[in-house]
């Protein structure tokens, strides 16, 4: 029992109800002839890097199985038989393919038990940084429109720039 | 005309110790192609003998499936 990859492009532009049909059919046969189904993914609609048969679009399947010597042969030729499947691919996975696998899958699951990645983006409410930038946006356009303004909203705003002037002054010195 | 082979510079799959190039990951895979879609040598990338091999067998085998382009186009 050697252990196979088989990726296949369907039709993009056909219903739900057809591609899954299309799916399990493929997968049934894989059973009936004795292999053992590891996974299936979905990889969904995805761009063609070139059309295929006029479509810009597939649907991408890969299957991820067991078999005995035989299967393989007639899978290709079940492929070849039905229409909505525009390309076929099948691999022979060796060890280092799997392990690669393997690893792949750990990272991904580590990934989705960290959920905390997202909240460290979203600033705290306790220091009121949305409330300063508005109002520096607004002292800034006082500034442009008109020459006056309030001196101490002045300052703040020239603060920044001024740290930068020593820097340059000195190379002449 | 020789381009300077970035010397020294150990190969980037030695470095993470990667045993399988997956033809899957094309954002990884079109690194090692051109603008144009051709693959970079190996003098100019660095990468070591075994992993190019292993490299050009799975741009190949992305290119047959439409997860990278043939040629891609660049206007002249």
């Amino acid at each position: 029992m050697k252990r196979y990859e088989s990726v296949i492009i369907v039709n993009s532009s056909l219903n739900e109800e057809t591609l899954n049909r299309i799916t399990s059919r493929i997968e049934d046969f894989i059973k009936k002839h004795g292999g053992n189904l590891i996974n299936t993914n979905l990889w969904g609609k995805r761009r063609l890097a070139y059309p295929l048969k006029k479509f810009q679009y597939g649907f991408y399947v890969i299957l991820d199985f067991e078999a005995p010597s035989g299967l393989v042969g007639e899978l290709e030729r079940e492929y070849r038989l039905n229409e909505h499947i525009l390309r076929y691919m099948t691999l022979y996975k060796d060890k280092k393919a799997i392990l690669a696998e393997q690893k792949r899958k750990e990272e991904a699951d580590k990934l989705k038990v960290t959920p905390e990645l997202p909240e460290i983006a979203k600033i705290p409410e306790e220091l009121n940084i949305t409330e300063n930038v508005i109002n520096t946006e607004e002292y800034i356009v006082s500034e442009k429109f008109s020459k006056g303004g309030e001196p101490s909203a002045d300052m703040k705003i020239d603060e920044e720039p001024q740290t930068t002037e020593p820097s340059i002054e000195q190379p002449p010195a | 005309m020789l381009r300077t082979k970035p010397t020294k510079r150990v190969c980037k799959f030695c470095e993470n110790g990667d045993i399988y190039i997956d033809y899957k990951d094309d954002k990884r895979l079109m690194r090692f192609t051109t603008e144009q879609g051709k693959i970079i040598p190996r003098r100019i990338s660095g990468t070591c003998a075994k992993h190019q091999r292993m490299l050009v067998r799975s741009i190949k085998r992305a290119r047959q499936l439409a997860i990278i382009p043939y040629i891609s186009d660049v206007l002249r």
